[in-house]
């Protein structure tokens, strides 16, 4: 009997469209080291359906990932062990809470350039960025569309500035190359 | 502003309805529970503004299809809309030391039946609009509200009357409203033809602002309402270079739409953005001209950048999308009504879809007819009305929200997509 494996692939397991819209841009990135990477979304899903997911996943052979964002709790430990008591296939190891929310990722990306640009004005830091600190981020010139917003922040994203600025961007790509 | 509810009474297959509604709004329903019957509400209201009030009964298939076929003449036809505003919206008004600040408008008609036949009459005709009194008052900094009051505006056998309602303790006379003030006696004076409503006449625009600071234009909320049911095939064929400036409801003018938008730098940026972040791989949008006559679109995919795709070769999905952006982000309407918006679209790319329905919402409403579960699973309980028929026939819509044996099933992991599918939602 052969076991066929994929380990070449990559899944990565997101929230929902913010989520979605920030990881397609790291995919050139990523095909360094995957051949295929897909990215799905798991709000609105059932567990059930999202562990029996997982399951298959590491069934195929192939890597994952699953993202989460910290939001309101105290620590990331807590936040992965709460995961894990709903999801019972997943790893640990294989959970990446983001800090704080993934707005801060997007922030993070700016470099002085950027924010120049964007007409944006907070600490380089953004490691505890909220989703509602973002919102009163967006300039007025981008009132009307928040998505439009975060589109236009991707353009000029910098993977280097990223990794300075969030220590939980900085830890995913670390925690990427060794899966 | 936006409507925060509606009321009608004997209207098509309903009989009395009152539905609350929010910025963004999904309709699901099953075949025949009388989705298309209440969209036709804004339908007739935008053709009473347009054609006045015997066209709109007659493109409606005349009184016999506009009222209810089993309550008939038993009743009166009556639509009531409730406009609320958006924060920051209103300008108060100072005046005598107090300050007035709208928060609501409600228009509200009613057409009586003759027991025979079809003809029928105005029996009501009026609008409201709502304002709070505030006056400062000592130790405060914020001024405090004081009560309330109204501008009443009815028309009775197309004569027009103006009063103002308010608390006998403040004191404050219908002169001191700028509005008031200035047209008062006029609009007075004025008389309507016979069988035409106040939602006709330009004078309603007046008084959507009582400080005359802005005008936004009341009866415009109806004029602009734009009910989109795009249709691909259209959008695929060129059209003349001459034409209005507004997407039409079915995306027959796509291309000039572009056109337009693609001149200007910030828009141009804008719609290539929104359209590479549910289809990646368009590079970019342009429009041909053939013989300085008539347009087409076309796009470039970042799988060949040598050359464009003209929009007869360019798939239905990729027709659909655009026109959902534009109509979403780049038409100035308070409300847009979009007729099953998953048409020809990939259930993988709803998602965003729908994420950028919510985030459109936030400057103008937003109403989506679905079948698609899809939809329902990304829409959010909170912004989902069921159509559905009563035991005698009517149609109502309600809030799955408000339903706890909703919240028990959701509780239970049995999820929002598969109790639409299975019928449960009601």
């Amino acid at each position: 009997m052969r076991i066929i494996t994929d380990g070449n692939k990559l899944y990565i397991l997101v929230e929902g469209p913010d989520d979605e819209r920030f990881f397609e841009r790291l995919i050139p990135l990523l095909r360094e080291k995957y051949s295929e990477i897909k990215i799905v979304k798991y709000a609105q899903t059932k567990e059930k359906n999202i562990d029996n997911l997982l399951k298959s996943i590491k069934g195929t052979g192939a890597k994952y990932v699953y993202m989460v964002d910290l939001n309101d709790s105290p620590c990331i430990r807590g936040k992965k062990s709460k995961i894990k008591c709903k999801l019972k296939n997943i790893d640990e190891k294989r959970i990446i809470v983001v800090r704080r929310e993934i707005e801060s990722w997007y922030i993070a990306g700016l470099d002085k350039d950027g924010r120049k640009r964007l007409k944006i004005k907070c600490s380089s830091s953004t490691d505890n960025i909220s989703k509602e600190q973002f919102n009163n981020l967006i300039p007025r010139k981008f009132a009307d569309s928040r998505i439009n917003f975060m589109i236009e922040i991707l353009n000029s994203f910098s993977i280097s500035a990223a990794k300075n600025n969030n220590t939980s961007f900085s830890y995913f790509l670390k925690k990427l190359s060794n899966l | 502003m936006f409507i925060k509810k509606i009321k009608i009474t004997n209207f098509k297959s309903f009989n009395d309805l009152e539905v609350k509604l929010g910025k963004f709004n999904v309709l699901i329903g099953a075949n025949a529970s009388g989705k298309s019957n209440f969209i036709q509400i804004f339908k007739f209201l935008k053709d009473i503004e347009n054609w006045g009030l015997n066209d709109a009964i007659s493109l409606q298939g005349g009184i016999k299809y506009l009222r209810n076929l089993k309550l008939r003449n038993s009743k009166n036809l009556s639509i009531k809309c409730v406009y609320g505003y958006d924060k920051n919206e209103v300008d108060p008004i100072e005046t005598r030391g107090k300050r007035i600040k709208s928060y609501e408008i409600i228009y509200e008609f009613a057409l009586g039946f003759k027991k025979k036949g079809y003809g029928f009459e105005i029996v009501k005709d009026e609008l409201h609009h709502k304002f709070k009194f505030f006056e400062e008052k000592k130790g405060r900094i914020e001024k405090e509200e004081i009560g309330e009051g109204e501008v009443i505006i009815s028309c009775v056998d197309g004569k027009i009357n103006i009063s103002l309602d308010k608390p006998e303790e403040i004191h404050i006379k219908e002169d001191d409203i700028p509005l008031l003030q200035i047209f008062g006696s006029f609009i007075k004076k004025r008389v309507l033809p016979p069988k035409s409503l106040l939602l006709q006449s330009p004078l309603l625009d007046l008084f959507s602002d009582l400080s005359l600071s802005r005008s936004p234009g009341f009866s415009n909320l109806f004029k602009k309402n734009f009910i989109y049911d795009f249709d691909p095939k259209l959008s695929k064929e060129a059209i003349p270079i001459t034409g209005k400036n507004d997407l039409e409801e079915n995306g027959r003018n796509l291309s000039l739409i572009l056109k337009n938008i693609l001149e200007e730098k910030i828009k141009r940026k804008k719609i290539i953005n929104l359209v590479k972040d549910i289809l990646p791989f368009i590079s970019d949008l342009d429009v041909e001209r053939f013989a300085g006559k008539s347009l087409l679109f076309k796009l470039q995919e970042t799988y060949f950048t040598e050359d464009y795709l003209p929009a007869y070769l360019i798939s239905d999905g990729t027709i659909n999308i655009t026109a959902l952006i534009l109509a979403l982000y780049f038409e100035k309407k308070p409300l847009a009504i979009i007729e099953e918006p998953e048409r020809n679209i990939h259930p993988s790319l709803l998602a965003k879809i729908i994420d950028m329905m919510k985030d459109a919402s936030g400057n103008k409403q937003i109403i989506v007819t679905t079948h698609n579960p899809q939809i329902v699973k990304y829409a959010g309980l909170e912004n989902i009305l069921l159509v559905s028929r009563d035991k005698e026939g009517f149609s109502t819509i309600s809030r799955p929200a408000d339903k706890d044996e909703v919240k028990k099933f959701l509780k239970n992991e049995i999820g929002l997509e598969e109790l639409y599918v299975q019928n449960l939602l009601g």
